[in-house]
């Protein structure tokens, strides 16, 4: 077990050493500073904990939005629209509650909502998920941008919505001179419920073993279309949380552009599968995709480096973390070698 | 009555440039995915193709050589996706999305390289359109009919199309047969890349006439539901491009014959939601390709 | 696979030690050792790094007297919009050239990252000044001006309405441009036989409403001063950055007869110059499309007669210039047609807009005295002078301060005046002064 988290830490550790390099790489022939650059895309973000850590909060939650279902082998492109859905309810439902814990909740169940009918579609009419997702994701895109840019319009400022009223915001905390966003602590719990809910109960065992093989799902005694809906319900349910957390916990409003969300969805999905698909991964995954985000903010403001090619440079640097196998097969390549020197 | 024909009429032939990239980076795809590798940086390929076969036919104002560029970036990115994907085993959708990433960033820094921007290209030469009763068709629509109906005879009546299908339905039992899976895998990866890359040119020199940042503006990603809609059937997909195509023509039409800006937005929505009802609708059980996305480890 | 697992194991720890020692010594030494030890070292770079080290060192007063220092802040489209970040950005260099100072620049991920952001760079003290390119940061600026006093914030192309003392809004009438450009298309429209304008709009934002009530304004001006009806089909494609799109949308139009079309989506509208150009080849019937910010007339010159511009570089450069010459004073600048920040562009913009894409390369078989003759040419013909004289007329009393056009702060506001004009009640677009 030990061994394993180890292997896995190793692997991931030798694939940022291979992203960085191609990185530094495109750096140096661009005429830039590599080795400042790497510094400052990585450790840049870490100057801002606070913002740090809320800023992973919200992809964090939508890497869960692809993961739970990915257990389930259902691909939930969806988040994004799920997230969309997530937080225009909290936004509207925080309007009349005085508290946060109703506006979080209802976005969640509506994201869940989404999720549900996606999987549902596909769980008893055959519909494939990543259709339905991808359509949804652009009709709740645009039905969001009608909504806030017709009804929920700040008429003060009417390019955004109107706040989230005061007393249904989570905000920062104190802890000893250290802030924190309540929003990373309600993520982390999430994440924690969702590693409980995934690996420690029955619904969570059903959902692995149906990923793993539908057929013997059945023999079983599981039903797999109930537990692929209910995957997909469940990753809708994180994406709603994206949503809702980001406008109770971070923004506290949206935009009649959708610039506020729109990317993160996807985001997640390269989080999800940088943390294997398990949740205590995707906390960590979501916190280094963060680092990479602010670290490329930082290193445009420092170096002067257009805003594309610190894209690009995230870009090298995801492709070289789904790279595990390579950094095996080139171990098992050298041990090949060595046997086979030895035998001459 | 005339009227209504004509207007109908406008709206098949508007729905054809949307049609195009859709057809053909989604065949490109279902050659991919039918062998086992699911590319979801399509989106990306298209982009840097759109690029490159912008570049190039600004420069040297050769259009067969712009689109074979084009091809050829696009079979390179293919190229590295197989490299990475399945000679390596990396995942990937991971490597997807970050395709997707940098060929985003790669793309804008080009162009800052090349024209000092960092939005668009100058005015491009387009390709020459064909005219069929009055109406000008893009030459690319019988190209991707023909690529189309090329692909679903080699996929389906061919010993490579059973080969290539083989390594996605079972690899295993494919190299008990005696095929190579993964040259089998690289080289529709390969070929995948090549019509996305086909695709993007449509996008630069064929459609819009310019390269912009972000001229694909989630294609990628709808040519990647046509793959699923069409059941991967390359003949399907030529109608599931046209059904999204004609939708998006439809809702044009709408918003700009209605008169009414606030409804803007309620009409844009129009090609997602019509497109979401004839699946429900009409669709029945696609079969997957069973070993789609899974890194296929020899023994 | 034991032995396997523990070689695996053993590179791994290795590997790990040697990233934590090389992050170890990034992290203990300054960034100027670092910058000595690599080999591919720009010019470029050193002084940056160097620079950066004196601003640590240094109290912000004493920074005075060193080159000021500005950071412009585009909102999350960034460079290459076509729209107002790339005049920005034409404004931040153009104030580096004149009044000597250092600019760089940053594009945030999203939203979400905009007040984080600011408020980091607002504590940092770094920067004499921040410069905010578009409305998505009229909110984040809002929340964190107050607690920096210190920090000296522009903000563009909107106001937080509130008047601080280390905050310049800078807004602009887009109205009045609009206005003039709606008589113009209505009269080049009758030239080539249409009564109908119309307009590609990128999304339903209020600076797209101000530039509604002043198109339609202009129309039904021209249909009231010159007699003849004017139709305007006002598009809204829902998308800034999708050219594609944009010529659909613009073949519909001109499907409907529509034969001007005035771009108001940033890289949309490139649709728009695409689709009347292959208009013109498929039909042989002439139709222009209209630029807007930029002066965009050398993308074709044959087809592209005329653009209204919103100078978000001079609003960029004016900023600066507070900062540098020390008449900073916090409050709302507003600017319009008097002030030259929005107009019609001149035959000598034309011919810049042409040098700079002559310069890098853009124009092809053409040079920046074709792009000027020809758009001359253009004007003359399809302008004519009566149409020229409304224009004068309507932009005198602008500028006079006769009448004054109402923003729109709601959609429902906007649908209510837009009713009223078609109607052809003009007054409903103003706030002061009457059209009669």
């Amino acid at each position: 077990m030990l061994r394993e988290y180890l292997q896995f830490v190793l692997e991931v550790i030798g694939s940022v050493l291979a992203g960085f390099s191609v990185a530094a790489l495109i750096m140096s022939l661009m005429g830039f500073d590599p080795l400042k650059g790497l510094y400052l895309i990585t450790l840049g973000g870490l100057s801002d904990p606070d913002y740090l850590l809320s800023r992973s909060s919200l992809i964090m939650m939508t890497g869960l939005a692809f993961s739970v279902p990915a257990l389930a082998s259902a691909f939930n492109i969806g988040g994004e629209g799920q997230m969309y859905v997530g937080g225009l309810v909290a936004l509207a439902v925080s309007l009349y509650s005085p508290n946060p814990l109703l506006p979080l909740a209802s976005g969640a169940l509506a994201g869940g909502l989404v999720g549900l009918v996606i999987g549902a579609l596909r769980a008893y009419r055959e519909v494939n998920e990543v259709i339905t997702a991808i359509m949804m994701n652009w009709t709740f895109y645009y039905l969001s941008i009608y909504l806030i840019t017709t009804y929920l319009y700040n008429p003060l400022a009417p390019y955004r919505s109107v706040s989230v009223p005061e007393g249904s915001r989570l905000s920062t905390i104190d802890l000893s001179g250290v802030k924190l966003h309540v929003s990373f602590l309600v993520s982390i719990a999430l994440a924690l419920v969702a590693y409980f809910l995934v690996y420690h109960t029955k619904l969570g065992y059903e959902i692995r073993v149906s990923g793993l093989s539908r057929r013997s799902a059945v023999y079983a005694g599981i039903n797999p279309r109930r537990t692929f809906t209910l995957s997909m319900a469940l990753g809708g349910v994180f994406g709603g949380f994206s949503g809702a957390l980001n406008v109770i916990g971070f923004t506290y409003y949206m935009d009649q552009l959708l610039t506020s969300m729109y990317g993160m969805g996807f985001d997640g999905i390269g989080v999800a599968l940088m943390g294997r698909n398990n949740p205590i991964g995707i906390i960590l995954s979501s916190i280094f995709f963060s680092m990479l985000l602010l670290g490329g903010q930082r290193m445009q403001v420092s170096m002067n480096v257009p805003k594309e090619l610190t894209d690009a440079l995230s870009g090298v640097i995801i492709i070289s973390l789904a790279m595990p196998y390579a950094y095996r097969m080139l171990i098992s390549y050298l041990r090949v070698r060595k046997v086979g020197r030895g035998a001459e | 009555m005339v009227e209504v024909l004509s207007e109908v009429a406008d709206l098949i032939a508007g729905s054809i440039p949307p049609m195009i990239p859709l057809v053909l980076a989604g065949v490109g795809e279902i050659i991919a995915e039918r062998s086992g590798v699911v590319n979801i940086g399509i989106e990306g390929t298209m982009l840097l193709s759109a690029l490159t076969s912008g570049v190039t036919a600004y420069y040297t104002g050769n259009l067969a050589l712009a689109i074979t560029v084009g091809l050829v970036t696009g079979a390179l990115l293919g190229a590295l996706h197989a490299l990475l994907g399945v000679l390596l085993r990396g995942d990937q959708i991971v490597i997807g999305v970050g395709v997707n990433l940098f060929a985003y960033g790669m793309s804008v820094v080009t162009l800052v390289y090349m024209w000092g921007t960092y939005g668009n290209s100058p005015q491009l030469p387009t390709l020459p359109k064909i005219y069929v009763c009055c109406y000008p068709i893009s030459t690319l629509l019988p190209v991707s009919v023909a690529i189309s109906l090329l692909s679903w005879y080699v996929l389906f009546r061919t010993k490579w199309g059973l080969m290539i299908r083989a390594c996605g339905e079972d690899p295993k039992a494919a190299e008990a047969m005696g095929v190579n899976v993964m040259r089998v895998r690289s080289i529709a990866t390969v070929v995948g890349g090549m019509l996305a890359g086909l695709a993007g040119s449509h996008l630069s020199l064929d459609w819009v006439g310019q390269f912009t940042k972000e001229i694909t503006a989630g294609r990628g990603f709808i040519a990647l539901a046509n793959v699923v809609f069409s059941k991967w059937n390359p003949i399907n997909a030529l109608l599931g491009g046209f059904i999204f195509g004609f939708f998006e023509s439809l809702a044009i039409y709408l918003s700009v014959v209605s008169l009414n800006p606030s409804m803007a937005y309620l009409f844009k929505i129009v090609p997602y939601v019509a497109t979401l009802a004839v699946v429900t609708v009409f669709m029945r059980k696609a079969k997957i390709p069973p070993a789609l996305g899974k890194p296929y480890i020899k023994e | 696979m034991r032995s396997g697992v523990s070689k695996t194991a053993l590179m791994g720890a290795v590997i790990l030690v040697l990233i934590i020692a090389l992050g170890a010594v990034i992290v203990s030494k300054p960034s100027e050792t670092v910058t000595m030890t690599t080999t591919v070292t720009t010019t470029l770079t050193k002084t940056v790094t160097k620079t950066a080290e004196v601003q640590k060192t240094e109290t912000p007063t004493q920074t005075q007297a060193k080159k000021a220092k500005v950071l412009v802040l585009f909102d999350v489209g960034g460079r290459g919009d076509l729209s107002f970040n790339d005049m920005a950005w034409l404004g931040a260099e153009r104030a580096k050239k004149e009044l000597g100072v250092e600019v760089s620049y940053l594009t945030p991920k999203s939203l979400a990252d905009m007040k984080p952001t600011l408020e980091q760079l607002a504590s940092e003290g770094k920067y004499d000044l921040l410069v905010l390119v578009g409305f998505l940061w009229t909110s984040p600026l809002d929340e964190v001006a107050d607690k920096y006093p210190n920090q000296k914030f522009a903000l563009i192309d909107s106001t937080t309405g509130k008047v601080r003392d280390n905050e310049v809004d800078i807004l602009f009438k887009e109205q009045e441009v609009a206005s003039l450009i709606g008589i113009i298309a209505a009269g080049m429209s009758y030239e080539l036989g249409s009564d109908n304008i119309g307009a590609l709009v990128g999304m339903d934002i209020p600076p797209l409403w101000r530039f509604q009530v002043g198109y339609y304004f202009g129309a039904k001006y021209f249909e009231k001063k010159m007699g003849k009806p004017v139709k305007v089909t006002w598009t809204i494609t829902g998308t800034f950055t999708d050219p594609a799109v944009g010529k659909q949308y613009t073949e519909q139009m001109l499907k409907q007869g529509v034969r001007v079309v005035y771009g108001l989506a940033g890289a949309t509208h490139l649709g728009a110059f695409t689709a009347v150009k292959e208009w013109e080849e498929q039909h042989k019937e002439k139709a222009f499309a209209i630029g807007q910010d930029a002066s965009q007339e050398w993308i074709d010159p044959m087809h592209i007669p005329i653009s209204g511009r919103k100078r978000v570089d001079v609003a960029v450069y004016t900023a600066i210039e507070m900062v540098i010459k020390g008449t900073w004073k916090g409050g709302i600048i507003a600017l319009g047609l008097k002030e030259g920040g929005v107009g019609i562009a001149t035959l000598e913009e034309v011919r810049w807009f042409a040098e700079e894409a002559y310069k890098n390369g853009k124009l092809k078989d053409m040079t920046p005295d074709d792009v000027v003759k020809t758009v001359e040419k253009l004007r003359e013909k399809y302008i004519k002078p009566e149409i020229w004289n409304l224009v004068k007329e309507l932009e005198q009393k602008i500028k006079n301060g006769e009448i004054e056009f109402k923003s729109p702060m709601s959609v429902q506001e906007r649908d209510q005046i837009i009713k009223e004009i078609e109607a052809g009640n003009l007054d409903a677009a103003l706030s002061k002064g009457s059209t009669s």
